[in-house]
């Protein structure tokens, strides 16, 4: 069971409580389940410790969604007080996390559609010249390289890539979160790849890993 | 296979999606060109790399204070009614409820209006004692399902004295008294159905007893004033002795 361990902030000096690995079944049974339910009957404190607990996977979600730091605090934000007025409708048929990750999801592209709309922008799909490090500069941390990537990524692109290649849904679900064809989940996907790949090809040069399973909430 | 048709399968061929036949010529393909076998290889690694992303960022700011001010809000919390659809339907009971107690109000006014010149020459029916205080009826965390006594005893004894009094009332107030007594009653009968389902609601509680108590105050107002209105003219009658 993944310990809980109070990590600070260094720039807001915020204490936030984060599981060291993700919470499994027995930890979501036993600690979140009647969370779960105090905050169902109302008691903000008990959605403060679930806010405490999702909060950095909230927001690094937000974050990888929209590409832009600033928005995604305030989808985070806005995804828990959703939350909140949703949590009659949580039945517990999936874990509190896996429905919280849902609606984050549909929080942060509901946001992107609306931006859309309103800004009315056009970004090329095939604009390599929008990524960072496209001079394939290889960097020290190549996290920050990938995360920077993709958050250049046209926003579709971005959607399916971080929904398929790091949270670890499949197209099906993806389709359906995003209300696109499975076919168009899939052509976003390749682009994605082919734009990130083509941004980092040194970086990646001699990288190849077996792909390890990802932990979904 | 062209390099191309290669490429356009090569996400197929990383998810094995693809037929036996189809993924045994990629693999052919792959075996016979460098090209694809760096591609390949370049894709691998980025799907691998993603999965080892973090997995957590935490807010730059603090985010639970605005949560927390929003959720004290009673207008977003959980058990509101504007977050549950059917609770909405008994929302709107209370205020068909509401509207009755106010069209009766209304209509025992104008009665009042028209009959109190006339008071002298009353010779009414004897009234029974003001309704039973409203008092009785339990404070919202006391609320039970099902018929409230204290509500219940009110009622009867309104009834009561709109059938001693009804040779004074004219067909059409009573039929408005009534028609409007009846809605309040399938209302409070409606929110009582929708606290069965939902006991502990604090909304509903409320709603019910702030519509009992309405409507018991305006049945009590009504008693008052016809008892006060035949203690005035018992002692108008009496006046020329």
């Amino acid at each position: 069971m993944g310990g809980i361990k109070p990590t600070v902030n260094p720039q807001s000096g915020i204490i936030t409580l984060q599981t060291g690995t993700l919470p499994n079944h027995a930890e979501q049974t036993a600690v979140l389940e009647p969370l779960v339910q105090r905050a169902q009957r109302g008691e903000a404190a008990a959605f403060e410790q679930l806010y405490h607990r999702h909060v950095g996977r909230v927001n690094m979600l937000c974050y990888r969604l929209t590409g832009d730091k600033n928005l995604s605090e305030d989808l985070t934000q806005e995804s828990f007080i959703k939350a909140w007025e949703r949590l009659p409708q949580f039945r517990g048929e999936s874990t509190f996390g896996t429905w919280l990750h849902r609606l984050v999801v549909n929080v942060a592209l509901g946001e992107r559609r609306q931006s859309e709309r309103r800004q009315a922008r056009i970004i090329a799909m095939d604009d390599l010249a929008s990524l960072p490090n496209a001079t394939h500069t290889p960097q020290p941390e190549t996290a920050l390289d990938l995360e920077q990537a993709i958050a250049a990524l046209p926003p579709g692109a971005r959607a399916v890539f971080v929904l398929h290649d790091v949270e670890g849904y499949r197209h099906e679900e993806i389709a359906q979160m995003t209300g696109v064809a499975i076919g168009t989940s899939k052509s976003q996907l390749s682009r994605a790849r082919t734009l990130l790949k083509e941004a980092l090809k040194d970086d990646l040069s001699g990288d190849e890993q077996p792909a390890g399973r990802i932990h979904r909430w | 296979m062209t390099c191309q048709e290669m490429n356009n399968q090569l996400d197929g061929y990383i998810a094995g999606e693809l037929a036996t036949e189809q993924q045994a010529a990629i693999k052919q393909h792959i075996a016979d060109c460098a090209d694809c076998r760096l591609e390949l290889s370049l894709r691998r690694a980025l799907i691998a790399r993603a999965r080892t992303l973090p997995r957590e960022l935490p807010p730059q700011r603090q985010l639970w204070p605005a949560i927390a001010n929003q959720i004290n809000d009673k207008k977003i919390h959980p058990l509101y009614p504007a977050n549950r659809a059917w609770l909405r339907r008994w929302e709107t009971w209370g205020l068909a409820a509401a509207a009755c107690v106010a069209i009766i109000a209304l209509v025992w006014g104008i009665w009042q209006g028209e009959t109190t010149p006339n008071i002298s020459g009353h010779t009414g029916n004897q009234l029974p004692s003001i309704a039973p205080p409203m008092a009785e009826v339990p404070p919202r965390q006391q609320v039970a399902i099902g018929p409230n006594p204290a509500y219940k005893k009110v009622r009867q004894h309104i009834q009561q004295t709109l059938q001693l009094n009804k040779q004074e009332l004219s067909t059409e107030t009573m039929s408005v008294i009534e028609k409007n007594m009846g809605v309040i009653d399938d209302a409070i009968a409606q929110i009582n159905k929708a606290l069965t389902e939902d006991p502990e609601n604090p909304d509903l509680q409320l709603m019910l007893v702030a519509t009992q108590r309405q409507a018991a105050d305006l049945l009590e107002t009504i008693a008052e004033a016809r008892t006060q209105q035949q203690s005035t003219t018992n002692e108008l009658e009496k006046e020329p002795q």
